[in-house]
């Protein structure tokens, strides 16, 4: 049981920090990450009480629907948080190999582990499961006992999914163990899951909008109503949890549930317990496991090895093909989907001029996401960062290689982008909103922007890299860069887009004097910003290059 | 070949100098040991001398060239292996090493011939084709130095080439030194282990607390040879307990007992 304790203390403490030196910078850090974690949670708050506004107290109550329908999301979320946590913490984590020379044996692991990974899950289902039941509670004028019920009840809730994910890591584990170096095949799997999954929240974000903004041409009709209805009573087990909350059939939904979770918990103390020493030994056995590939002896100009081997090192990291391949890839998807969204609310609110100030705000933004992989250029070098200081190339070219790729990559998902839009919303269907012209304009912008926030990620990550990468190679956590410069390109998209969306409609005028006319004058105007923009980042960047990259201590 | 003068690299937030006034040159065809304890400063100069952190005063240069003032020239003409072996592991061996022979700009029939060569006499055939993260501790240290010299460099640095490899690596990369060395390049490297700086060099260099405190000519010169662990550990902070003496036969049992 010591052994336990001492093992969870010190899973604890690498996880969350404890212990940890508190120095000026790591407090502005602190407060930043606070910031924009407190930014995303009202979002994330405001969400649920509209939908919750249109479920629990709209013109038709969908109380109980709405229950099963949190606990169900509840349920699925959680197994898939606590799925990811298992396979990271317990069969992936880097520490099995050296805990296993200690005199604890596989179980007591798995335990320890178990139990963090029970805490974790216990903590983001109270911070995003409970506040929906609180909002439930306040629309329906739910009375002291509702939510004095609903504090056990979420902790209940945790049960099921913790242990059916201790049971799915099970096999995701080998799968992913036999998927390990087949990277096209992961690339192609993470694309699908992007894809779908963006595609299946903004059709359901779409459709309550449309509800929210004409409740009479309503998706929810008396057919649908209907179907809510019979699929939320029918979908076991979730409406027993609902039943609970809900007050209908208390004691015989909680014996149904108790029952369940006895049988999954005995099943995954069984099934878990027993197989995890030998896929931990596995694991780490296979960790160094690699692949074999034949290639011929062959020259290539500078430039190009060292795009491809920065490529390379990306395309064989399941992280980096997932932060960056695939949001590039999927992006003019992306792009799509939001663009559609957008224009339709837009369209119907204040009429279709509104399009390309909206196209260009969304491709900016999906341009800093794309982008912000610049910001760990450097720091992704890792352990061989010595590599970049002993090879017979000066800094500027090997930055200027990277560079290159950011702009590369970034310039085909814009370019496909701006196609797809301009086809799509071009279109008779959309009222011709968006024209060759302003797809150009667009695209042109992006291409500056590219470049200035590609050079200024880079500058962050030159200042201040950070060169702690996992056995695999990979960087363990994103620095401070990223977060900073997604934050400063959507502050740039969102005044790029305003300023075109308002002057569609208005023009600037100064003492009688026109200053922006109409569109096709903000375009000249962010074309020129845009460039100066990144003339300006791009001579930063190169202009102290080598006296900030001499001063890069790495280990 | 290369050139050291007046070395002096203090680290930030430290009241002194890792490498304090450091002068030393190597020519044609000679190996060059570079020996002292930890934390001695043997690191620090030999990242200093490859560019991987600035001085704050002093010259290096390589083959005539300065590393600051024409870091690209010195840096071609130089091979490094260091100490942590760190190679970019998702690369095949293959792949990394020709990545390298690129930077350099080395020929086809130059590169295929050398990797060649090279995998033979590090006994790498096998290996080269698969990823780097799977190879072992020596393996990664030796594809390291096929890397390091691919473009047949004129310096070659080595920090600790030796550590944790088995006999028939250590034999292995000796001879490639040596072999390189009588082909009129360079050899400088670091090392703790006394018994092969002393059969290896042609001099050796002994560091303490960021300081070169003797120079030795090995080759040639039994006398010193013979001194060698005398004037390091006095060098280093004294002999005493510190010579090591053969350890004496164990005693049979019974040896010493009167047969009754």
């Amino acid at each position: 049981m010591n052994s336990i304790l001492t093992m969870l203390r010190l899973e604890l403490k690498s996880k969350f920090g404890l212990g940890k030196e508190i120095t000026p910078k790591s407090v502005v850090s602190f407060l930043i990450n606070l910031f924009f974690s407190l930014v995303i949670y009202t979002v994330y708050i405001v969400g649920v009480y509209f939908i919750a506004g249109i479920m629990v107290s709209g013109n038709v109550p969908l109380k109980y629907e709405f229950l099963v329908i949190v606990s169900g999301v509840s349920v699925v979320v959680q197994t898939v948080v606590c799925t990811s946590a298992f396979v990271k913490n317990l069969y992936y984590s880097g520490d099995n190999e050296l805990l296993l020379r200690f005199p604890v044996d596989g179980k007591q692991i798995f335990f320890a582990k178990s139990i963090y990974v029970y805490i974790y899950n216990l903590m983001i289902s109270f911070v995003f499961t409970f506040p929906v039941f609180v909002i439930y509670g306040y629309l329906t004028n739910a009375g002291a006992a509702f939510y004095v019920t609903a504090v056990p009840f979420t902790i209940f809730l945790t049960v099921l999914p913790f242990c059916l994910s201790n049971l799915i890591a099970l096999p995701v584990i080998n799968l992913t163990n036999l998927i390990k170096n087949r990277f096209a095949l992961i690339l192609a799997l993470l694309i699908i899951i992007v894809v779908s999954g963006f595609a299946l929240y903004m059709l359901l974000l779409k459709g309550v909008l449309e509800y929210a903004q004409n409740k009479t041409q309503t998706i929810l009709t008396e057919d649908f109503l209907a179907q809510i209805r019979g699929v939320a009573s029918s979908m076991f087990p979730f409406n027993l949890y609902a039943n609970v909350l809900y007050g209908n059939k208390v004691l015989l939904s909680f014996l149904y549930l108790l029952l369940l979770n006895a049988a999954v918990v005995l099943g995954a103390f069984f099934a878990a317990g027993k197989s995890v020493y030998p896929i931990v030994l596995k694991s780490i056995e296979r960790g160094s496991e690699s692949f074999e590939l034949k290639t011929e002896d062959k020259v290539r100009p500078v430039f190009i090895a060292l795009l491809r081997k920065e490529y390379v090192l990306i395309f064989r990291s399941l992280n980096y093909s997932f932060q960056y391949l695939a949001m590039a890839i999927t992006a003019p998807i992306m792009i799509y989907f939001c663009n559609d969204l957008a224009s339709s609310i837009g369209d119907a609110s204040v009429g279709g001029r509104i399009v390309p100030g909206l196209t260009l705000l969304v491709v900016i933004i999906f341009i800093t996401i794309i982008v912000s992989f610049a910001s760990t250029a450097i720091s992704r070098e890792g352990n061989t960062f010595y590599l970049t200081k002993i090879m017979p190339v000066s800094y500027k070219y090997q930055v200027l290689v990277k560079l290159s790729l950011y702009f590369v990559v970034a310039t085909l998902s814009v370019l496909v982008s701006c196609i797809v839009v301009g086809s799509v919303f071009g279109g008779e269907k959309y009222g011709n909103n968006v024209g060759f012209g302003d797809m150009a304009a667009i695209f042109f912008i992006s291409e500056f922007l590219i470049v200035a926030l590609s050079a200024s990620a880079m500058i962050s990550d030159i200042k201040s890299p950070s060169f702690d990468v996992s056995a695999a190679g990979d960087l363990v956590a994103a620095n401070k860069n990223v977060s900073v410069n997604i934050f400063s390109g959507c502050v740039i998209a969102v005044v790029y887009g305003l300023a075109a969306m308002v002057f569609s409609y208005v023009p600037l005028v100064i003492n009688g004097v026109t200053i922006i006319k109409n569109i096709n004058t903000v375009y000249v105007i962010l074309l020129i910003v845009s460039a100066l923009m990144a003339a300006g980042l791009v001579l930063s960047l190169f202009l102290k290059l080598d006296k900030r990259y001499n001063k890069i201590k790495s280990n | 070949m290369l050139s050291v003068k007046n070395l002096i690299k203090r680290y930030p937030n430290n009241n002194f100098n890792s490498a304090d006034d450091i002068s030393f040159e190597v020519g044609a065809g000679e190996i060059f040991g570079f020996l002292g304890k930890n934390g001695a400063g043997k690191s620090t100069v030999i990242k200093c001398i490859t560019g991987i952190i600035p001085f704050d005063s002093g010259t290096v240069t390589i083959c005539g060239a300065d590393i600051l003032k024409s870091p690209i020239a010195a840096k071609r003409n130089m091979g490094y292996v260091p100490d942590n072996h760190m190679v970019i592991e998702k690369l095949t061996g293959r792949e990394y090493v020709n990545y390298v022979a690129d930077l350099y700009r080395v020929s086809l029939a130059d590169r295929v011939e050398r990797l060649r060569y090279f995998l033979q006499v590090f006994s790498l055939e096998h290996a080269v084709d698969k990823q780097i993260k799977s190879y072992s501790h020596g393996m990664k240290q030796k594809i390291c130095i096929i890397a390091a010299l691919i473009h047949e460099p004129k310096v070659w640095i080595l920090d600790e080439p030796m550590m944790g490899l088995d006999p028939q690596s250590t034999a292995d990369i000796i001879n490639y030194m040596q072999e390189h060395s009588r082909k009129g390049n360079t050899v400088f490297f670091s090392s703790h282990n006394l018994d092969i700086v002393k059969q290896l060099c042609h001099r050796t260099a002994i560091v303490d607390k960021g300081k070169i405190t003797e120079i030795l000519e090995l080759a040639g010169n039994p006398t010193n040879q013979n001194r060698l662990e005398e004037v390091f550990f006095k060098a280093t902070g004294g002999t005493q307990g510190r010579l090591i003496t053969p350890t004496e036969p164990l005693k049979k049992s019974g040896e010493g007992v009167k047969d009754e």
